[in-house]
């Protein structure tokens, strides 16, 4: 009698432990699901700029913009970038090409673009007239303008693109 | 006794297999880049696929369907890219990571640059680099240096 009760008791105790490991599944499927939909790790930035900076090759450098505060966005997801120096006129959306917690590497027409999370900043590289110019926008004036410079003198001295890209990398990663 | 044997037997197999395993890629794109050091860039515009099919030991390839294959001999093969040499003992570099393929030639004294692939931007870019070393008086063996560590990188 006893034997048959202890069997019973053990059989509803596994029957109860397969109900906990089936529901334990089913969270985890649900978890991966939300988590692919919603994209693992998105994350914005609100940041500010008082001017942009831009260096043409072969030309100068030089900042624009009234010198006041205005708002940076800088919106990411693993597969894209998307940033506004001005929300009227909406978001510039690039994929994204290598991603870490400090900085996003990507891709708009086929020039890149550099995300520095732990800066605030975004600096960018564009092919006007068979020249080179880059742009950098973000809170620290002194070191966006100094980073923009090394950019295009890179570019001058017969830097790759991707050659810029591992510099600002590298910066992120030394300040850090 | 004999199972041993068959079990290093089949290793053997899959070893070699996967040693052997024949890659193959098509890309398509829209220019074909020649830089010539006497007449300057040259881009053809057109839809063309370029077809790549690779092992440790030999490298096929066509810039289209239409075209002739070219079959190469491996130098150097890493994840990211191949180094071939062809009949002629032009040296072909194909960046797997980024489906690009260049190479130069030598018509007597004067170099030419060929580059075909994904991503016209950085096609042109790369093959007006390539012309510009040979300017510097660099060689063949420094342009593909400077190819390969352009294709190491991983953005």
């Amino acid at each position: 009698m006893y034997l048959v009760k202890g069997r019973c008791q053990y059989g509803k105790l596994l029957l109860e432990e397969k109900f906990v490991i089936k529901y334990m599944k089913l969270t985890a499927v649900i978890f991966c699901v939300l988590l692919s939909y919603y994209g693992y790790g998105q994350g914005s930035i609100k940041s500010h700029y008082t001017n942009a900076y831009n260096c043409k090759q072969s030309s100068q450098c030089n900042a624009y913009g009234g010198g006041y505060r205005q708002d940076l966005l800088i919106k990411f997801d693993d597969n894209h970038l998307k940033w506004t120096k001005d929300v009227f006129q909406g978001f510039t959306v690039c994929d994204v090409r290598k991603r870490s917690d400090e900085y996003i590497v990507a891709l708009k027409d086929e020039l890149y673009v550099y995300a520095d999370l732990t800066s605030r900043s975004i600096f960018y590289i564009d092919f006007v007239n068979d020249k080179y110019q880059t742009w950098g926008y973000g809170p620290d004036s002194g070191q966006v303008s100094k980073r923009v410079t090394a950019m295009i003198k890179m570019l001058e001295n017969h830097a790759t693109q991707k050659d810029v890209m591992q510099f600002l990398i590298d910066q992120t990663l030394e300040k850090e | 006794m004999n199972f041993r044997v068959s079990i290093s037997l089949a290793l053997c197999f899959f070893i070699s297999v996967a040693n052997y395993a024949q890659e193959k890629e098509s890309t398509d794109y829209h220019t074909y880049f020649e830089y010539d050091q006497e007449y300057g860039l040259h881009k053809e515009k057109g839809d063309f696929t370029l077809m790549v099919e690779y092992n440790n030991d030999t490298l096929r390839w066509r810039a289209d369907k239409n075209f002739s294959a070219n079959v190469c001999v491996v130098d150097k093969k890493t994840k990211k890219y191949i180094i071939a040499k062809s009949e002629d003992a032009t040296k072909i570099f194909y960046s797997i990571a980024d489906k690009q393929l260049f190479y130069l030639t030598k018509w007597e004294t004067s170099f030419t640059a060929y580059g075909l692939g994904k991503g016209s931007f950085a096609v042109r870019e790369l093959v007006g680099h390539m012309i510009r070393l040979i300017n510097d008086g660099k060689t063949e063996a420094d342009v593909m240096a400077f190819l390969s560590r352009q294709a190491e990188y991983d953005f």
